[in-house]
C-alpha cells in the first residue's frame, strides 16, 4: 500500500516526531507506515486521515 | 528535525556493553563460584555484580529506545517490571537451594521451596502479557507479537532436536525449566528477525 505522509507532513513541516506525538505513537511507527514496511490498522487510518482533514483515499492507495 | 523519512542512527556501543558484561557476568559467576567452593547466602554478594549489570542493561536500553524513537509507556513500564523480577530471580533462586542444603526440607514444604524460583519466572510472562495489553502502539506490539512467535517457533525447533537427541542418548538431559530459558533466547532471534526486516 503507497501513501502520501511524507509529502503532507512537508507540507506542514512537520518532523516524523511531531507526527508521531499528533498521533501518539512512536517515531518509529511513523517511519514504518510512511515507507510502506508496515500498513496502519484501519482505526489509525482513520486517525491519520482526521489529523490531516483528508479522505482516507486521498492518504493511502492500494497499488 | 527535519521531515526526512530516513531512521536516525544512534550509537548502540554502551548498549551492546551493557549485554556482554551482563551475560558474561551471568555466565561466568556460577561457574567460578563452583570453582572456589562458595555456596549458600555467600553466593549472594558474588552475584551483586551481576545484578549491577542487569541495571545497568536496562537502563541502556530505555535510553537506546528512546533515542531510536520506539519507547512507548507500556514499553518502558514492562522494562521497569523486568528489572525487579529479574534481580528477585537470582535471590529467590539461591534462597531456594540453600534451603534445600541446609535444612533438608521434605514433604510440601519441600513442594514450596521448589515452586520458589519459578514465581519470578512466571511474573516476567505476566509483565509480558501486560505489555501486549497496555502497548497501544499498534506497530510496537506487531513488533513484540512477531517477536514471541519467532521465540515460540525457535523453542519447538530446540526443544523437538534436543528431545530426539536424548533418546538417542546423543545429549544429555536437561530440566523442564530450560524451555523458558531457551524462548528466552529465542526472544533475542525474534529481535534479529525484526531487525532485518525493518
Amino acid at each position: 500500500m503507497r501513501n502520501r505522509l511524507k509529502v503532507l507532513r512537508a507540507e506542514r513541516d512537520w518532523s516524523q516526531q511531531d507526527l508521531a506525538d499528533r498521533l501518539a505513537v512512536s517515531r518509529q511507527s511513523v517511519n514504518a507506515v510512511e515507507t510502506g514496511k508496515y500498513d496502519p490498522s484501519l482505526p489509525l487510518a482513520f486517525r491519520i486521515a482526521a489529523l490531516f482533514e483528508l479522505p482516507i483515499e486521498a492518504i493511502f492507495s492500494n497499488d | 528535525m527535519a521531515f526526512d523519512a530516513e531512521p536516525v542512527k544512534v550509537p548502540r556501543t554502551r548498549l551492546i556493553a551493557s549485554m556482554v558484561l551482563f551475560l558474561l557476568l551471568m555466565g561466568a559467576t556460577p561457574a567460578l563460584a563452583e570453582e572456589w567452593g562458595i555456596d549458600g547466602l555467600a553466593l549472594l554478594p558474588f552475584f551483586l555484580p551481576a545484578l549491577a549489570a542487569m541495571v545497568w542493561m536496562s537502563f541502556e536500553i530505555r535510553a537506546h529506545s528512546r533515542r531510536r524513537g520506539c519507547a512507548t509507556a507500556a514499553g518502558l513500564a514492562y522494562n521497569r517490571r523486568m528489572v525487579p523480577l529479574a534481580g528477585g530471580y537470582v535471590v529467590v533462586l539461591l534462597g531456594a537451594i540453600l534451603l534445600h542444603q541446609r535444612y533438608h526440607v521434605t514433604g510440601p514444604a519441600l513442594y514450596a521451596i521448589a515452586v520458589l524460583p519459578a514465581l519470578p519466572l512466571i511474573g516476567i510472562v505476566w509483565a509480558l502479557g501486560r505489555f501486549l495489553i497496555e502497548e497501544t502502539d499498534e506497530y510496537q506490539r506487531a513488533l513484540a507479537v512477531r517477536k514471541m512467535l519467532v521465540a515460540s517457533g525457535f523453542l519447538l525447533v530446540v526443544a523437538t532436536i534436543w528431545g530426539f537427541l536424548e533418546e538417542f542418548g546423543l545429549a544429555p538431559h536437561l530440566p523442564a525449566y530450560w524451555c523458558f530459558i531457551v524462548w528466552c533466547f529465542g526472544l533475542g532471534v525474534g529481535a534479529v528477525w525484526n531487525k532485518l526486516r525493518a
